[in-house]
């Protein structure tokens, strides 16, 4: 048995944990790039962002589904479960940044790397010590050797999908089973409507199974092909469109586009400042303040989705209706200009715990109280 | 933001009502100075700008602008104009003594300035509502109350 392997049930439910921290992490940076492009420009950007954001919702859900039908509690309101950008992901040796930035090349190829679909080749250990970075968080860390990170996304999902395959195979010689959740707690179509695929309910091992590739296949990948199994491009080639300025179609090359031109203009994008923090903004200003309550607005929106995710689905509807609400607080602020910062623009700073914060800045902190 | 455009900002937060985050977030305030600029004689906008830039603080502002920019012949019908073009993204043809007196250029037709002006309109964040056919608020949001209820 391997060290990367899953052997308690427990140990599964903090994988998923981690999953579901994992998909959540990518949807700031999406949505910053997203809403920092200027208004009527960069049309197909804009789709395509926005596409693989949506998806990345919906693995958030499939990851709480999972979770859900093995008796644990998905909870997306425990302090850390929104990182402190930048944070670290692993890129097979190595680990890089991801931050929360404006739309530019520089930015859609850090998409890239998230997306980028990559296994350790056989032979390389699956578990890759991980470098020491101070307070920032490390999506993709082995959950119980802290020290220790998978090579890849890939390979974190597989071991999941092992772990799933395991312990119900252990259960199953017993005349047991390790899907013992409420099926009333699994999110379906009829709460989560989106062009993102079918949300089906994890109930048993085949159900999971399927929930679990069909993250792996839309997200990082983990085959070589552009295309995944319901025809759909995987996220890594839907951005890799932006770079080489051409739509992928069927039956092309992997970096080999010949489908219609995509035009991108790089440049009409507001400059927003890199992982901008709220206390890079001025205390006690009218951006402050909005800065602050879009914060809010993001612990409240985590608050409603646990609640969706722990017995209430139809809450879903009312968290994704608030969700397009903060769509238009985060344009806001993005369209900002951020003073003292030659020429950048503000944006949300996705701090919303204590921790996710840092120390807390005693001039900020106090004036907040007073507003 | 250059000066001039800071004082075309903090013109509008007095005529609208909104501060200048909600007006700076609706990435219109360059687009709208620039109308202005376009069909405006010569002048014109300045003129509006230093009639702000002349009203006192305190309680006496408010009354100050009543007077020297709503009020004033000239000023006035800009200043009504401008809170339209905030609220509902739309130029209004300036009244017809207006332009016998001041001048008509060839812009100055009653037209929607573009999608986005018609999206980023204050009407709709007065309102609590939303500009029909843009900003969806996603899949069977009809089925929730307003905000604020």
């Amino acid at each position: 048995m391997d060290s990367s392997d899953i052997t308690t049930l427990e140990e599964l439910k903090s994988y998923l944990y981690s999953a579901m921290q994992l998909e959540h992490a990518t949807l700031p940076p999406y949505l910053v790039a997203l809403y920092s492009i200027k208004p009527g420009t960069n049309l197909d950007a804009t789709q395509i962002i926005r596409v693989v954001a949506v998806e990345e919702m919906l693995h958030l859900t499939f990851a709480a589904n999972l979770l859900n039908a093995i008796g644990g509690e998905p909870d997306l309101t425990v302090p850390g479960f929104v990182p402190n950008f930048p944070t670290y992901l692993p890129d097979g040796e190595q680990e890089f940044l991801v931050h929360l930035a404006p739309f530019s090349r520089q930015t859609i190829e850090n998409f890239l790397q998230i997306e980028r679909p990559s296994l350790a080749p056989s032979g390389v250990n699956k578990l890759v010590a991980r470098r020491e970075h101070g307070p920032f968080l490390h999506l993709g860390t082995h959950p119980r050797q802290t020290t220790m990170r998978y090579y890849s996304i890939g390979d974190f999902y597989k071991a999941i999908e092992d772990g799933l395959v395991y312990l119900e195979g252990e259960a199953q010689k017993q005349g047991k089973t390790i899907f013992t959740g409420d099926a009333g707690r699994q999110i379906t179509s009829q709460y989560y409507y989106s062009g993102g695929g079918h949300l089906h309910p994890v109930t048993d091992l085949a159900t999971a199974v399927t929930a679990i590739r069909l993250v792996i296949e839309q997200g990082e990948g983990q085959t070589a092909t552009i295309y995944d199994s319901q025809k759909e491009l995987a996220h890594y080639y839907r951005f890799d469109q932006l770079i080489h300025g051409r739509y992928y179609r069927s039956g092309d090359a992997i970096e080999h586009p010949t489908g219609e031109p995509v035009s991108v203009d790089w440049d009409a994008a507001y400059p927003v400042k890199t992982d901008v923090k709220l206390a890079d903004i001025p205390a006690g200003s009218e951006l402050h303040q909005a800065a602050a309550a879009f914060n809010q607005a993001y612990a409240r929106f985590l608050a409603e989705i646990t609640e969706a995710y722990n017995g209430k689905p139809h809450k879903l509807m009312e968290a994704v209706a608030h969700m397009f609400e903060f769509r238009n607080a985060m344009t806001v602020l993005i369209r900002n200009p951020l003073p003292g910062s030659n020429g950048l623009y503000a944006g949300p700073t996705f701090e919303v715990s204590p921790e996710a914060a840092g120390a807390p800045q005693a001039g900020a902190e106090s004036l907040e109280v007073v507003a | 933001m250059t000066a001039r455009e800071e004082s075309f900002v903090a013109l509008s937060v007095l005529l609208t009502g909104y501060d200048s985050v909600h007006l700076l977030g609706t990435g219109m305030a360059e687009q709208y100075l620039a109308i202005l600029d376009s069909i405006l004689p010569t002048g014109m906008v300045d003129d509006l700008l230093a009639a702000y830039q002349r009203l006192p603080q305190g309680p006496q502002r408010e009354p100050a602008a009543a007077a020297t920019i709503l009020g004033d012949a000239k000023l006035g019908p800009v200043a009504r104009n401008l809170i339209v073009l905030w609220y509902c993204g739309s130029w209004t043809q300036l009244p017809a003594a207006w332009r016998a007196t001041y001048g008509a250029a060839p812009q100055d037709t009653t037209h929607a300035v573009s999608a986005d002006a018609y999206q980023a309109g204050l009407q709709w964040l007065a309102a609590g509502a939303h500009p029909a056919g843009a900003k969806a608020q996603g899949y069977g949001a009809w089925a929730l109350g307003p905000e604020g209820r």
